[in-house]
């Protein structure tokens, strides 16, 4: 997850395991609270502090404290729209990895164990080539004379390239694929925590596979479920390489609009609030998915 | 509790019970062969249960009599048709899983409803379903709990209502009392008895524990190494243990080495220990030479030394258990004997004393090839 936005991205996961924590919580005894201090010095030196001085940068001024960046990033008709599209971005992204991933992770549950040794490989494979490899094959297949186009014109299905590069619902798909594995591994761990037993009664009782699918594997697999979406959507709404390569220079999102008011602008106390900004709308949109899924997995918790 | 249990509830299963036949069904895992040529024919109504230590495929054999697993090879018949590929639902089968397998993120009575809206009842008649069920296992109070609001033996009476509920010919259940503890075990094999008897349900329960298979069942059948050993009354079972398995699965046994003498007229089996033991008859297996006799401990008895055909041990410990009290003696050569009678039906003996013993009932000691 590329820079300017990453402490949003940092704090977005704790979210998401908390959702994906299974129907029977371990109750963790504090015996040796000491052996998290380092993960806490990580914590306070890397992310806490960090936030701290862009709030600080954020708010001073010549004068003293000031919240001018604030006022201006709420009423100056272009930072809000951007954050705007931004997070709508990470929920479109979510959604389309969610539709991709869920059938992903059925079938891998369901598969024999030798086929799931190829199947992890093939689902975990993009976490293991870089982001930036991974968006450049997405340029390379929606080119203009990208694997697309050349198919479609080459078949006379359309006379000359269509545009797929540097539009939005490419980009979704792009970065769907891209966070695919954050979506289907929760997933795969909700459905294999779900006892076999429970199809069994259902197919028992004269359910059919779509009626247990509906009433019983996917209520059950909803914590999976929330914290895939979590994780992607975070992921998403960060992803500054993919948004702005596949997206190009007209899809203006967040990341790309911190690194020019930072970088390009200078204008490091509006960059700072813009930063912020993105972090606590993420950070919201996270909490709100949060409440919702347990809201809609009460009964699951003991 | 009392109370309900004095009024005669009719009974709200009304399908008709069926017949269950197994002819030459074999499993087999991989290399392993889990269930090795099992038949056995089930009667309409008929409690049985199908017992045996874990990995002797009992479990198996159930989940193909449910329709879960398709047998290598042999056949299922349910009321004199075939039902192979056949699902669960179609056979007609209502289960009962060792965890109760209720859906956790329902409500008791969204659970006893599950079936019925699955067959697509009318709201009104599910409705009427669900009550009349949950009043039937004493649980309409709890309709609107989840599962983990329950006790175990709460669970178990939702996953049996359930299971009752879209009026199954056979009832399956699958280690029904394995997660329950000893008190609530007893109330639930008590009600377990009574909902069995008002439905008049063909049941077949797997169980590991002999108690509960001895005390439920009309008929057991006895699993060992994926061979069905003995299918028979619990009286049977008990008494005239077909297999050397058997014997010392179901109950305690004594198990003695010896030579078998004669072919014909009374038994008479000259025991590695010393003494010759004489019986009625040698079965199940009566040919001359190595065989083991098995006795009961409550088949020995405290004698005196005059008595016909007494041999002399020693006593090596004495724990009382309740009603009745355990020896621990040693024949002559050290051959370990258990021994148990009722408190008081005899006269006690004490730790290193010599005492004579006796066969109480000699018919009631199987011989097995050794």
């Amino acid at each position: 997850m590329p820079g300017p936005s990453g402490s949003a991205a940092v704090a977005a996961p704790a979210a998401a395991a908390a959702a994906a924590t299974p129907r029977r919580r371990l109750r963790v005894r504090l015996g040796r609270p000491w052996l998290a201090l380092p993960l806490l010095a990580f914590f306070l030196v890397f992310v806490a502090l960090p936030v701290l001085v862009l709030v600080a940068v954020g708010i001073s001024g010549p004068d003293g404290l000031t919240l001018v960046h604030v006022h201006r990033f709420l009423t100056d008709g272009l930072s809000l729209p951007v954050l705007g599209r931004t997070l709508m971005l990470g929920l479109a992204t979510a959604a389309v990895a969610l539709v991709l991933g869920y059938p992903l992770a059925l079938l891998f549950v369901s598969a024999s164990p030798r086929l799931q040794r190829l199947l992890i490989l093939l689902i975990v494979l993009p976490l293991l080539t870089s982001a930036v490899v991974r968006t450049f094959a997405w340029v390379v297949i929606l080119g203009r004379q990208g694997l697309v186009n050349e198919t479609l014109t080459g078949l006379g299905l359309v006379g000359g390239p269509v545009a797929l590069l540097y539009t939005e619902p490419m980009l979704i798909l792009t970065l769907a694929q891209i966070e695919l594995p954050l979506m289907t591994l929760p997933i795969i761990s909700a459905l294999s925590a779900i006892d076999p037993r429970l199809t069994e009664a259902s197919a028992a009782l004269g359910a059919g596979r779509w009626r247990t699918l509906l009433l019983v594997v996917v209520p059950l697999s909803l914590p999976g479920v929330i914290a895939g979406v979590l994780l992607v959507f975070a992921a998403a709404c960060g992803a500054l390489v993919t948004q702005s390569i596949v997206g190009g220079g007209r899809l203006l999102f967040m990341p790309m609009y911190i690194y020019q008011q930072g970088m390009q602008g200078q204008n490091w106390p509006f960059a700072a609030t813009i930063s912020l900004m993105l972090l606590i709308s993420v950070l919201a949109v996270v909490a709100l998915l949060n409440m919702a899924g347990r809201l809609a997995t009460r009964h699951l918790h003991v | 509790m009392l109370a309900d249990a004095a009024l005669p509830s009719p009974s709200p299963v009304r399908a008709r019970s069926a017949s269950v036949e197994l002819t030459s069904v074999s499993h087999r895992f991989g290399p392993a062969t889990v269930i090795d040529d099992v038949s056995l024919a089930i009667a309409p109504g008929e409690f049985i249960a199908f017992l045996g230590p874990s990995g002797c495929g009992k479990t198996t054999l159930l989940r193909i009599v449910a329709g879960f697993i398709t047998p290598s090879s042999g056949e299922v018949r349910m009321s004199g048709a075939a039902v192979g590929g056949l699902g669960p639902a179609e056979r007609g089968v209502g289960i009962v899983f060792q965890n109760y397998a209720l859906f956790p993120h329902m409500t008791v009575a969204r659970n006893v409803d599950y079936g019925l809206r699955a067959r697509g009842w009318p709201r009104a008649r599910r409705d009427a379903r669900v009550r009349e069920m949950l009043g039937f296992v004493r649980m309409s109070a709890f309709a609107d709990r989840y599962p983990r609001q329950l006790s175990g033996g709460q669970q178990q009476r939702v996953a049996l209502a359930r299971a009752l509920a879209v009026d199954p010919s056979i009832l399956l259940l699958d280690e029904p009392f394995g997660a329950l503890d000893k008190n609530l075990r007893l109330d639930m094999q008590i009600e377990l008895e009574r909902i069995h008897r008002d439905a008049g349900l063909t049941t077949i329960m797997v169980t590991h524990d002999q108690e509960e298979a001895l005390a439920l069942a009309d008929r057991i059948a006895v699993f060992d190494a994926g061979r069905l050993e003995q299918f028979g009354t619990p009286q049977e079972i008990y008494d005239r243990p077909a297999t050397r398995f058997v014997s010392s699965f179901v109950g305690h046994t004594n198990l003695l080495p010896g030579r078998l003498l004669n072919s014909r007229g009374e038994a008479r089996i000259a025991t590695d220990a010393g003494p010759v033991l004489v019986l009625p008859q040698a079965r199940p297996c009566g040919r001359p030479g190595r065989v083991l006799v098995a006795i009961r401990p409550e088949n020995l008895r405290l004698a005196t030394s005059g008595e016909a055909s007494a041999f002399a041990a020693v006593v090596r410990a004495v724990m009382p258990l309740g009603p009745t009290i355990a020896y621990d003696l040693a024949l002559a050569d050290g051959t370990p004997l258990k021994l148990l009678h009722m408190r008081g039906a005899a006269p006690g003996a004490t730790p290193g004393a010599q005492v004579h013993l006796q066969i109480a009932d000699p018919t009631h000691c199987p011989v097995y090839i050794d």
